[in-house]
């Protein structure tokens, strides 16, 4: 499975991607909106997941999700998007762009790892 | 430093010609690093089977700019390095320049499979003005000729429609060759012998002479994307722009202004093409993505 | 074969197009507000950028422009103007709530230079947070050898983690060995995080290893 992780932060991409790949997605980047409509368009079939931070330059998440949602392709990838504290308070303006789970940053790995496959219906839980 | 000391790394030294690879001249954790700070710049991002390619570049630029380290680069890069020419000088160092005819030619596949279709579509009758379409830089030509031979050999539509074909330069000596039509063996390569014998005669010694008609079809001027003046001329004109290659070596406020004097050239609904490597997302917010089976390009809103 | 007609001479004619008479600021700020289309509007933005004085005016244009293409080039003509008031008139924005605007104005002041530098400087005491990184954030793009000494403070000092972290991201980029001593110290004051842990690691193999082997 197929994860593309949008933030202008290396430090973030790199975290990101390690918790994904140790939950076994494919990482792919991108630096802002752009770039990630961009990757996510390019692959023959689109990305299981996205992750995505807020404030980014030329566009940002929220406008990366809106142009998501209406791109037929794309519109019904899972989608989670991070930020920081103040801007908790946005999740309405999150949930309305599009995203299906809003996460605080700096996130946890275990959390990123849990939402990231519950959201892409791989989560396992059965006790053995 | 001696003589031989000064060249090691660089395209003199003797070495270079030897079947073994110089010495890894960085770290592996310092290719990182560069290829973040590259990947930020540019976008573009070099495979581990690139690594020697850019350490030989890369040693290059250290002995050009007496830098010791990568650190001690990235630093002369960002606090010396303020006209942005050593930027300039690594981004051509890591990209390839030559030009060829059908160079990057999944984008006039997508000229004709999608482009075109969709500006026409947009036409309230058929054939009611003509198509505009701009190579700039144009350089010696190839660009713009190998859109004229796209359009008559693969667009089914092109005796329906009037189709203008503009090409621009800023260095008027590239077109002065471009309007000459005379291209060597490297540069028809990539065309097979049916595209090569309609469209060219076949000179002395690897020459090809572009036909008269096809050298007239295009229409070429100097033109200076940097210049407001001269960009302003041609507001509002063009329905397909191709700029390739071009955008990646000016620095980022240069880059958002010529981004700027592309969108005003495009009519509502136009297309801009850039290079291969190139994204907007380094560069302006101006454009929507498209994404069409050949290619992904950018188009200037209608409304 | 189709012949295609390209014969449009005013392409390729050297003449220079007439150049209209510049406007006065005046004329170009009424421009700016109130012209009908968009394209207007951006031409006087982009002619005002050669007025340096009407940095004040540009910005709050910008507050009321709701086209994202107009706020564009207002934007860089801001940019183009580059003086302190210029920065104060874009810097206002990093505190806005439209989204767009704001991450528009970090971006410009990353390209803006010395005078965005003594402006963020400022916004380094900012009581918001998200204030905070916005500066930190054009800290990092900016040319000037003050901006480490800047970093250090923040990873020394800010309460807020977050804050930190974008210091911590500035220096992957452009740190050097001496910054080790605070990003380790800045690991200390947050030791149950995991991103601050690998973000400080990551800072520290970066901007240790290197030279030439």
């Amino acid at each position: 499975m197929r994860a593309l992780v949008v933030d202008d932060a290396t430090t973030v991409r790199m975290f990101h991607r390690g918790i994904l790949e140790e939950a076994g997605f494919v990482v792919e980047e991108a630096m802002n909106g752009i770039e990630g409509l961009e990757r996510a368009l390019a692959g023959e079939v689109p990305p299981d997941l996205l992750v995505v931070d807020v404030n980014m330059p030329r566009m940002d998440g929220y406008a990366f999700l809106r142009a998501v949602r209406v791109e037929p392709a794309l519109c019904d990838v899972p989608a989670m998007l991070i930020s920081t504290e103040r801007a908790r308070m946005d999740a309405d303006r999150a949930f309305a762009a599009g995203a299906n789970l809003f996460l605080v940053k700096p996130v946890r790995p275990e959390a990123l790892a849990r939402f990231a496959l519950f959201m892409t219906g791989a989560a396992r839980e059965c006790a053995r | 430093m001696s003589g031989n000391e000064s060249r090691i790394g660089t395209a003199d030294d003797p070495r270079a010609a030897a079947s073994e690879p110089a010495p890894t001249v960085i770290s592996n954790e310092d290719f990182q690093r560069f290829q973040d700070f590259f990947y930020r710049k540019t976008g573009i991002i070099f495979g581990a089977a690139k690594g020697y390619f850019v350490d030989r570049r890369l040693a290059d630029r250290f002995a050009a700019t007496g830098a010791d380290s990568l650190h001690a680069y990235l630093q002369h890069l960002k606090y010396d390095d303020l006209s942005g020419q050593e930027l300039q000088h690594l981004i051509n160092s890591m990209t390839v320049n030559e030009t060829y005819f059908y160079r990057e030619e999944y984008q006039f596949r997508c000229l004709v499979a999608s482009i075109l279709p969709e500006i026409v579509h947009g036409f309230p009758s058929a054939g009611e003005r003509p198509i505009r379409l701009w190579s700039l830089p144009c350089s010696t030509g190839e660009e713009p000729y190998s859109i004229a031979i796209q359009l008559l050999e693969n667009w089914r539509d092109v005796d329906r429609y009037d189709v203008e074909i503009f090409a621009s330069d800023i260095d008027t000596r590239v077109l002065a060759k471009a309007r000459a039509g005379l291209y060597d063996d490297r540069s028809v390569q990539y065309l097979n012998a049916l595209v090569k014998a309609r469209y060219f005669t076949r000179g002395t010694e690897g020459s090809w002479q572009l036909r008269d008609d096809l050298r007239a079809s295009v229409d070429f001027a100097p033109v200076n994307l940097n210049d407001r003046l001269d960009m302003r001329r041609h507001r509002g004109s063009f329905d397909v722009i191709f700029c390739r290659n071009l955008l990646i070596y000016f620095d980022d406020v240069s880059r958002r202004q010529a981004a700027e004097a592309l969108y005003d050239a495009l009519r509502p609904g136009g297309f801009l093409c850039l290079g291969h490597s190139e994204s907007m997302s380094r560069i302006s917010s101006l454009f929507t993505v498209r994404k069409f089976p050949d290619a992904t390009v950018y188009q200037k809103p209608r409304a | 074969m189709a012949l295609l007609k390209s014969r449009d001479s005013a392409f390729s004619s050297s003449a220079v197009a007439s150049v209209p008479a510049p406007l006065s600021a005046g004329d170009l700020l009424a421009s700016l507000h109130a012209g009908a289309t968009e394209a207007e509007r951006r031409d006087a933005a982009a002619d005002l950028a050669a007025l340096p004085d009407t940095a004040c005016a540009l910005g709050a244009a910008l507050g009321e422009e709701a086209s994202p293409r107009v706020r564009e080039a207002i934007v860089l003509a801001l940019v183009g103007i580059g003086t302190p008031e210029a920065a104060a008139a874009i810097g206002g924005f990093l505190a806005s709530e439209d989204v767009p605007l704001r991450n528009a104005a970090v971006e410009a002041l990353q390209q803006m230079g010395a005078s965005a530098g003594a402006y963020v400087e400022k916004l380094l005491a900012a009581p918001d947070s998200d204030t905070r990184i916005f500066a930190v954030n054009v800290i990092e793009a900016l040319r000037q050898q003050a901006a480490s000494g800047w970093l250090r403070r923040v990873l020394a000092r800010d309460p807020d983690l977050n804050v930190g972290l974008a210091a911590v991201e500035a220096i992957v980029q452009f740190g050097e060995p001496a910054d080790v001593a605070v990003l380790r110290g800045f690991a200390a004051r947050f030791p149950n995080e995991p991103f601050v842990t690998f973000a400080v690691n990551m800072a520290c193999r970066r901007i240790t290893a290197g030279g030439i082997t």
